[in-house]
């Protein structure tokens, strides 16, 4: 069985985890913005790929669509999103095993909950930058 | 130990991950260089030093498993820590992470916080790898790599020739004078000398290793190098390398305002022509090196196979005189030699004789060599003064007065102690030390001085007088002759051979008798073995004469018959008449 698909709010999934934001701040290599610099990157790179992971399912191209899963996934923990990296990972894993249905309502709720992540990443770096 | 060079190459294809592996780096002090792809990063990496490998699993075209197995088959990338980043979690992702060889693994999401630790954690274990390496595979005194390094290159060396049908050359040097430069100077112009050869090795080696990547240089041992040459054209780079290392070691070596030589010997074998395994083509061109050694210092011989079955002959022959040596089966005989003034015998000279069971009678200049090569020629030497020591005794109890003279060779006065030797065994045999007669070529004299003056100043101590043998062929100069004036030149058979019918050879035999005259040394001529030579040194005032027209070299027990009654009587016909 594969289900047990997350299905919470889309605050639930926006949930950026504290710890990890705080390790990524802690990180002290030669950018002194790096966190800022990271949410820049997320939020271009992941409306991007919410894009073309919507067109892949339209395709039913599953395999690219896993693929760009599997990257939307990592970016996603290496801004903190913890909860939002679960719910790709587990659209990648529907897609990988052709689940094409489930899939979508996973897409559904990734795609629901991107703004409010992209607004909590926001206020983040803000207090990062205040 | 060289510090690992400071750069890491980071290969993610997801943009926050490669920026954030690059701030990890950073943060552990390190020169990120960053790529998305995992060619680019093998391309980078294979470029420059590199500290650690950070590697994505996934990623567009060549995948981090590729990347990490081709950076381990690199020699140098032995060491250098390789780790894999990767969302797969499973046994297989990481079973197949350390299959390629991957120094640790790490799994998504990553902990950022912590990654920077473990990096320094996994970089401290390198450092301690490389310097684990250093110790296995390099000489700490050179830097070079070592015996064990040299194997390992040459078994894949070897294994490359054999897939690509090429040759790969074995060039060993072993440098002539080294031990003597130690044993005089000690141990640290030794290794003076040890890095000097070194780094002109590596000069020389330089210019051919830009051209093929698959030439190298090891310390293989003492005084011994190794160049390893793997190219198309394996024998004949070897012989160029050969010789311009040769032209290059033949200069002296300036330190503390001395002069060393580190002249090489060098052999040189060839795989597959000459051996198929590196042990065979090790020994092979050490047979070739020894063959050199043998001949003119400095030069350079190839393997053929007929060196082995001789090197065979050499060690079963040196294994027979140690034993002939321990269970005194070598006799001596006793060349006489005469006044030319009133014709009395005047001395012996000991001559040492070897007749094996198998090989029959083997001839002194051959198994003299062997005992100077192996080092058994101190034994040897032992021998001779206590055989003579024994024989003086015998000849003192029948009333038969005779001095001997023995020969002493350089490398017995250098690493011996004659002095003692003949202290210890005249006393044993209840003789005077001043009936033994130290005989020693003129070259001795040359070659170290210092030493062996103060061998020679202990037998002159001692009593006994010292002769100097084969004068004429040496290098030796007046000086060292004014220094340390001998009791006896003997007059080398060379030139005695012709000098009443050549007139250089009677020009020289005239300056020698001169030389005698003014420094007041008895001067004996050996080798003489028709009248006319006699005749020719008595007109001029020669004091003494040897040779097979006087007497051939006798057995004790001859010397006892002809002149334990007549000692000090002329027993030669050819002494008395003066007429051929």
């Amino acid at each position: 069985m594969t289900g047990g698909a997350p299905s919470a709010g889309a605050e639930a999934v926006a949930e950026v985890d504290a710890p990890t934001v705080l390790g990524l701040k802690s990180l002290r290599g030669g950018q002194s913005d790096l966190y800022a610099r990271l949410v820049e990157l997320f939020r271009s790179s992941s409306a991007k790929s919410i894009e073309e992971l919507r067109t892949a399912l339209d395709a039913e191209d599953l395999p690219a669509a896993a693929s760009i899963c599997h990257k939307l996934g990592a970016s996603a923990a290496n801004v903190g999103a913890l909860a939002f990296a679960r719910y790709v990972r587990q659209l990648e894993k529907l897609c990988n095993e052709g689940e094409t249905a489930r899939a979508l309502r996973i897409y559904q709720t990734v795609r629901a909950a991107h703004p409010a992540l992209i607004e909590e990443l926001n206020r983040l770096q803000l207090e990062e930058s205040a | 130990v060289n510090e690992p060079a400071q750069v890491a190459i980071i290969a993610d294809d997801e943009d926050l991950g490669r920026l954030l592996l690059a701030e990890t780096a950073q943060a552990s002090g390190l020169e990120a260089l960053c790529f998305d792809n995992g060619s680019a990063a093998l391309e980078a990496a294979l470029a420059r030093e590199v500290a650690i490998v950070l590697l994505d699993v996934d990623m567009p075209g060549m995948d981090g498993y590729s990347v990490c197995r081709r950076l381990r088959a690199e020699p140098r990338f032995a060491t250098v820590p390789i780790v894999m980043v990767t969302g797969h979690e499973d046994s297989v992702a990481i079973g197949r992470a350390f299959d390629a060889g991957a120094t640790d693994f790490i799994s998504k999401p990553v902990n950022w916080a912590l990654l920077p630790r473990r990096l320094a954690y996994i970089l401290r274990n390198a450092a301690a790898a490389e310097r684990i390496e250093r110790l296995a595979y390099f000489d700490a005194l050179t830097e070079l790599p070592n015996r064990q390094h040299c194997i390992d290159t040459a078994e894949r060396l070897f294994a490359d020739a054999a897939d690509a049908q090429h040759q790969v050359a074995v060039i060993y040097f072993d440098l002539n004078s080294f031990k003597r430069v130690n044993d005089t100077f000690g141990h640290s112009i030794g290794d003076v000398v040890l890095k000097n050869v070194a780094s002109k090795l590596a000069r020389v080696l330089a210019p051919f290793q830009a051209a093929h990547d698959s030439i190298s240089v090891a310390r293989f041992g003492g005084d011994e190098f190794v160049v390893l040459v793997g190219t198309d054209q394996a024998r004949s780079t070897a012989i160029e390398i050969a010789t311009a290392c040769s032209a290059m070691l033949n200069d002296p070596i300036a330190h503390d305002g001395l002069e060393f030589y580190s002249a090489p010997s060098i052999g040189i074998a060839v795989y597959p022509d000459d051996g198929h395994d590196v042990a065979t083509v090790l020994k092979h061109a050490d047979t070739a090196m020894y063959q050199a050694k043998s001949g003119a210092t400095g030069s350079i011989v190839m393997y053929t196979a007929a060196m082995s079955a001789r090197l065979r002959d050499w060690l079963d022959l040196e294994g027979r005189l140690r034993r002939a040596v321990s269970e005194n089966q070598l006799q001596l005989h006793y060349q006489p030699k005469f006044s030319l003034g009133d014709n009395r015998l005047m001395g012996v000279e000991a001559l040492l004789r070897w007749c094996d069971s198998e090989y029959g009678e083997i001839p002194p200049t051959r198994f003299i060599e062997i005992a100077e090569d192996s080092g058994l020629i101190i034994d040897l030497g032992t021998w001779v003064i206590r055989a003579v020591c024994r024989q003086l005794s015998e000849w003192q109890a029948l009333g038969l007065r005779v001095p001997v003279a023995i020969n002493v060779s350089g490398k017995e006065l250098l690493h011996g102690d004659p002095a003692r030797v003949i202290e210890v065994e005249c006393a044993a045999a209840g003789i005077p030390a001043s009936l033994i007669e130290v005989e020693i070529t003129e070259s001795v004299l040359v070659k170290d001085s210092g030493r062996v003056r103060v061998a020679l100043e202990r037998l002159r101590e001692l009593g006994c007088p010292i002769a100097l043998d084969d004068f004429g062929t040496g290098y030796s100069s007046l000086a060292y002759i004014t220094r340390f004036p001998p009791d006896r030149i003997k007059i080398d058979k060379a030139f005695v051979h012709n000098l009443d019918r050549s007139a250089s050879d009677a020009a020289i035999a005239n300056a020698i008798l001169s030389l005698g005259d003014s420094l007041n040394v008895t001067i004996t001529a050996e080798g003489i073995e028709r009248q006319g030579q006699l005749e020719w040194l008595r007109k001029r005032g020669c004091h003494e004469a040897q040779g097979f027209l006087l007497s051939r070299p006798l057995p004790a027990a001859e010397i006892t018959r002809r002149y334990s009654k007549t000692a000090g009587t002329p027993p030669e016909q050819a002494l008395g008449r003066g007429t051929d």
